[in-house]
């Protein structure tokens, strides 16, 4: 079993393959870290120099086709999810205080009041010519789904030297006939076959505003971080976006719907209870 | 009081052919365009010249452009003939598949947290592969 670490899109990646030592799996190991700072470098909202930093500076950019691809999925996910999941959250996560990378922002201060930000925002992607339009007002963030969309990548690219798992930060995908031992915080070890794993939660990303406890998974519903009775939520799915978008829905409306979703997860209440659902 | 109103009358009238005057005399309209200044000359050449490359450039450009997306078009579009091939002949399982056991984890999920550090240089640039030790694993 060979492992490979680097940093990237603001946590570690960890890469896993059932090899032999040699130039194939270098390679396989050297292309998937730069998959990684390719669509970093594209989707990070923190680089004024990434395509998605310019296209909320402008509102319309010719995109690359990937950008084009991420969006197209976070829309999809927006329409299924009845608008819980959403990219057009970026000025509501900068009201709450997240507007730079996280190991910058003070655990407690004041400012940032409240009000203003919306979400929902419109977005046309016109196919044709592979331009992106957002309606003026309205900004995007990517990182609910951005780091899935990596994963589903990497692990397409390493799966061609052999059986993988590929984890950036909690969001993982494996590749294989033989199953892989996945750890779950707090729960048991999952093994997982065939998938993806994604966790969302509160526990980790959270910091103070005006005496106020805020987290970095917003609710469009009221642009404001989602008050919940879950404190995290981990998702079993197809692919590392469906694990992403289905982690975050499913924390947002908490237990009980969770619970009644039909998908398999653990679900960590805010009092710490454990609850495994949807077959687990 | 007539008289004073004629005579702003008159003052005003006399400013203002005054002022048409001079103006047309400073235009210099007897002034022919004489030779212009070579380097000028070059200079507005060179402006033109720059122009129409930049026009061109952008021509081409849009052209490539137009082509990229076409053959991504293209490649999306057969891909997914081929991915509909291959769902149609392979055989039926479930997309997930996945059990609670108790091996030892290879790995853990989390809420994302910020990375500790970086891994460390190697031979090999960018790559750092170590042997993993992994019990229940593959």
């Amino acid at each position: 079993m060979l492992r490979h670490e680097f940093r990237a899109m603001g946590t570690k990646i960890e890469l896993l393959l059932d090899a032999d030592e040699g130039e194939q799996a270098r390679s396989a190991f050297l292309a998937v870290k730069e998959e990684f700072e390719r669509l970093e470098a594209m989707l990070s909202r923190f680089r004024t120099d990434s395509e998605l930093s310019q296209l909320n500076r402008e509102g319309r950019i010719l995109a690359p086709p990937d950008l084009e691809r991420v969006l197209e999925l976070a829309l999809e996910a927006r329409e299924r999810t009845g608008g819980r999941f959403d990219p057009t959250v970026l000025d509501a996560l900068s009201q709450a205080g997240y507007d730079r990378s996280f190991e910058q922002i003070a655990p407690e201060a004041d400012g940032n009041g409240s009000g203003g930000a919306r979400c929902g925002g419109g977005v046309t992607i016109d196919h044709e010519t592979g331009s992106i339009e957002l309606e003026p007002g309205f900004h995007l963030d990517l990182g609910g789904i951005g780091k899935g969309y990596a994963v589903d990548r990497a692990i397409e690219i390493l799966g061609v030297a052999g059986p993988c798992l590929v984890n950036a930060g909690g969001d993982l995908a494996v590749r294989g006939e033989e199953p892989w031992p996945v750890g779950i915080e707090d729960g048991p070890t999952l093994e997982l076959s065939r998938g993806a794993i994604a966790t969302s939660g509160r526990d980790r990303r959270h910091w103070r505003r005006d005496g106020e406890e805020r987290h970095h998974l917003i609710d469009p519903a009221t642009s404001r971080p989602a008050e919940t009775d879950l404190l995290r939520v981990t998702v079993v799915a197809s692919a590392a976006v469906e694990a992403d978008v289905l982690a975050k829905t499913l924390f947002l409306g908490g237990e009980e719907e969770a619970a009644a979703a039909d998908v398999p997860a653990l679900l960590v209440t805010a009092d710490g209870r454990k609850r495994l659902v949807g077959g687990l | 009081m007539t008289s004073h109103v004629g005579r702003f009358w008159a003052m005003a009238i006399a400013l203002v052919v005054f002022f048409i005057l001079w103006a047309s005399i400073s235009a210099k309209p007897w002034a022919s365009s004489g030779p212009t200044d070579p380097r000028l000359a070059a200079l507005q050449a060179r402006e033109q010249k720059v122009q129409t490359r930049a026009i061109a450039a952008q021509q081409l450009l849009n052209r490539r452009w137009a082509a990229y997306r076409a053959s991504i078009l293209r490649q999306k579009g057969s891909l997914s003939a081929q991915q509909q091939a291959q769902l149609a002949t392979a055989p039926a399982g479930p997309s997930v598949i996945v059990k609670v056991s108790g091996a030892q984890p290879v790995t853990r999920s989390t809420t994302s947290a910020p990375a500790a550090a970086a891994s460390a240089p190697t031979s090999v640039p960018g790559v750092n592969v170590s042997r993993a030790t992994v019990a229940g694993g593959q």
